[in-house]
C-alpha cells in the first residue's frame, strides 16, 4: 500500500489545483493509497510514525526538500521505500533524483525504479543531500586523526548526494561523505573562491560562533555535531534521468 | 630528462585538496592523490601522488608515492618514486627518494638519500618504528 504525505504548506490556495491534479493522476495510474494531509495539530513525523505501523510498501512525500527530509527521518529503520512528488520552490533534491515536476513524479512512481543509496547522519538526524554551516569559527575533526580549520568567510558543506552541476565527485553509494570548504577571497577586480575537498566516513564539527547546520536546505541542527554515513541506508524511487 | 606526464603521477584524478584558506593539524592520511595549498602541521602520508602548491607551508614529515613541491616543507620527506622541487620550493629536512629533479632557485637544506626500492622499504620500516615510538611516548605522557 502507498502512503502519501501532503505537507502543511500545500493547504495554501495557490497549491489547490496542483494537489488535485496529483491526486487525479495517481488515481489514473492505479497508484491509490492513503492520503495523509499534515495539519496544525499533527506533525508530519507523528503522522508517518503512526502510518508506518501498518507496514506500507511505499511512503511518498509530497512537498519540498523539508517534507522529504522529515519523511525520511520519520521512517527510520522501517525499511519503507521512499517516493517524492516535488511541489514548491525548494525541491532541488527532486532534480538529482531525476524528477522534473509533479506530473513526471507520478509516472516515476508508476515505473517504480528503485535505487539504494547512502544516508548521512548528523546527531541522530538523517540527511539525504547535504549539511551546510558557515566556515567562520568552524573546526572539523576527521576520524579523530586531524583537524581542519578554515580561515575566512565562506561555507563548509558535507555532501552525500549533490544537487549541483559538477556531479562527478558525489557518489551516494561509496559509503563516504564529501567535505567541501569554500572560502571567498576578495581580489582587486574579481572575487576568488578557494576550494578544499576531502572525503571521510566520520567527522565531528564544532562552531565557536554558535552557528547551526542546515541539512537538506531545510532543517536546522545545533553544533557540536557528529556526522557519519549509513551505507545503503535508503531506498528511493527515482527517475531515469537521475544524477547518480 | 624528466618527463612529467610519465614520471610524475597523473593529478587529473585528485581525491583530496587542501586549499590556501585551510589549516590542517594532526596526522593527515590519504589514499589517493593529494594537493596541498594551505598550512599543515603534523604529518602527511598518502599512497598516491602529492602536489605541494607555492602558497603552502608544511611543518610535517611527508610520505607519498610521487611528489611535486613548490611550497615550503619543514620536515623529512620520503618518496617512493619521483620527487620534483620547483624553483619556488623550500625544504628544511632530509629527503629519501628514488629519483629527484631540483629546479634552479629551489632551496634545500638537509641530507638527500637516493634509494633503490629495497632500501626504501627499509627506510619506510624505520619511519614506522619511529612513529610507533612517538605514539608510545605520547601515550606514556598522557
Amino acid at each position: 500500500m502507498h502512503i502519501y504525505i501532503y505537507d502543511y504548506f500545500l493547504k495554501q490556495k495557490k497549491y489547490e489545483k496542483i494537489v488535485a491534479k496529483i491526486e487525479t493522476r495517481l488515481t489514473d495510474l492505479g497508484l491509490n493509497g492513503k492520503n495523509c494531509h499534515v495539519g496544525p495539530l499533527k506533525s508530519l513525523r507523528s503522522i508517518v510514525a503512526d502510518e508506518i505501523k501498518n507496514n506500507p510498501k511505499t511512503v511518498v512525500a509530497v512537498g519540498d526538500n523539508n517534507t522529504l527530509s522529515q519523511t525520511i527521518n520519520a521512517t527510520k529503520e522501517s525499511g519503507a521505500i521512499i517516493g517524492f512528488i516535488p511541489v514548491g520552490t525548494n525541491s532541488s533534491i527532486a532534480k538529482t533524483m531525476g524528477i522534473e515536476n509533479e506530473d513526471q513524479a507520478c509516472n516515476i512512481l508508476s515505473a517504480r525504479l528503485i535505487e539504494t543509496i547512502d544516508m548521512g547522519v548528523i546527531n541522530d538526524e538523517y540527511f539525504i543531500s547535504s549539511a551546510k554551516i558557515p566556515s567562520q569559527g568552524t573546526i572539523i575533526e576527521i576520524n579523530g586523526q586531524y583537524t581542519l580549520e578554515p580561515v575566512g568567510q565562506g561555507i563548509v558543506k558535507i555532501t552525500n548526494l549533490g544537487t549541483g552541476e559538477p556531479f562527478d565527485q558525489h557518489n551516494p553509494r561509496d559509503g563516504m561523505l564529501e567535505i567541501e570548504i569554500e572560502i571567498k577571497q576578495k581580489g582587486m577586480l574579481t572575487n576568488k573562491v578557494d576550494q578544499s575537498f576531502i572525503q571521510s566516513r566520520r567527522l565531528i564539527i564544532n562552531n565557536l560562533k554558535q552557528k547551526n547546520f542546515i541539512i537538506d536546505e531545510s532543517v536546522e541542527i545545533k553544533t557540536p555535531a557528529e556526522i557519519g554515513v549509513i551505507k545503503n541506508g535508503l531506498s528511493l524511487i527515482v527517475g531515469k534521468n537521475r544524477l547518480f | 630528462m624528466f618527463k612529467k606526464d610519465e614520471k610524475i603521477g597523473n593529478f587529473k584524478e585528485v581525491e583530496t585538496t587542501i586549499g590556501p584558506s585551510v589549516k590542517v593539524e594532526g596526522d593527515f592520511v590519504g589514499q589517493g592523490n593529494l594537493v596541498i595549498e594551505g598550512v599543515v602541521k603534523g604529518s602527511v602520508k598518502t599512497d598516491g601522488n602529492l602536489r605541494v602548491g607555492d602558497q603552502s607551508k608544511i611543518e610535517a614529515s611527508v610520505a607519498a608515492a610521487n611528489a611535486i613541491v613548490s611550497g615550503e616543507i619543514k620536515g623529512d620527506i620520503i618518496i617512493k618514486g619521483d620527487l620534483e622541487l620547483t624553483s619556488n620550493a623550500k625544504i628544511w629536512g632530509d629527503i629519501e627518494t628514488e629519483t629527484i629533479c631540483i629546479a634552479r632557485g629551489a632551496f634545500f637544506s638537509g641530507k638527500c638519500t637516493m634509494n633503490d626500492t629495497n632500501n626504501l622499504k627499509k627506510s619506510e620500516e624505520k619511519l614506522k618504528i619511529k612513529e610507533k615510538k612517538t605514539e608510545i611516548k605520547v601515550e606514556e605522557e598522557l
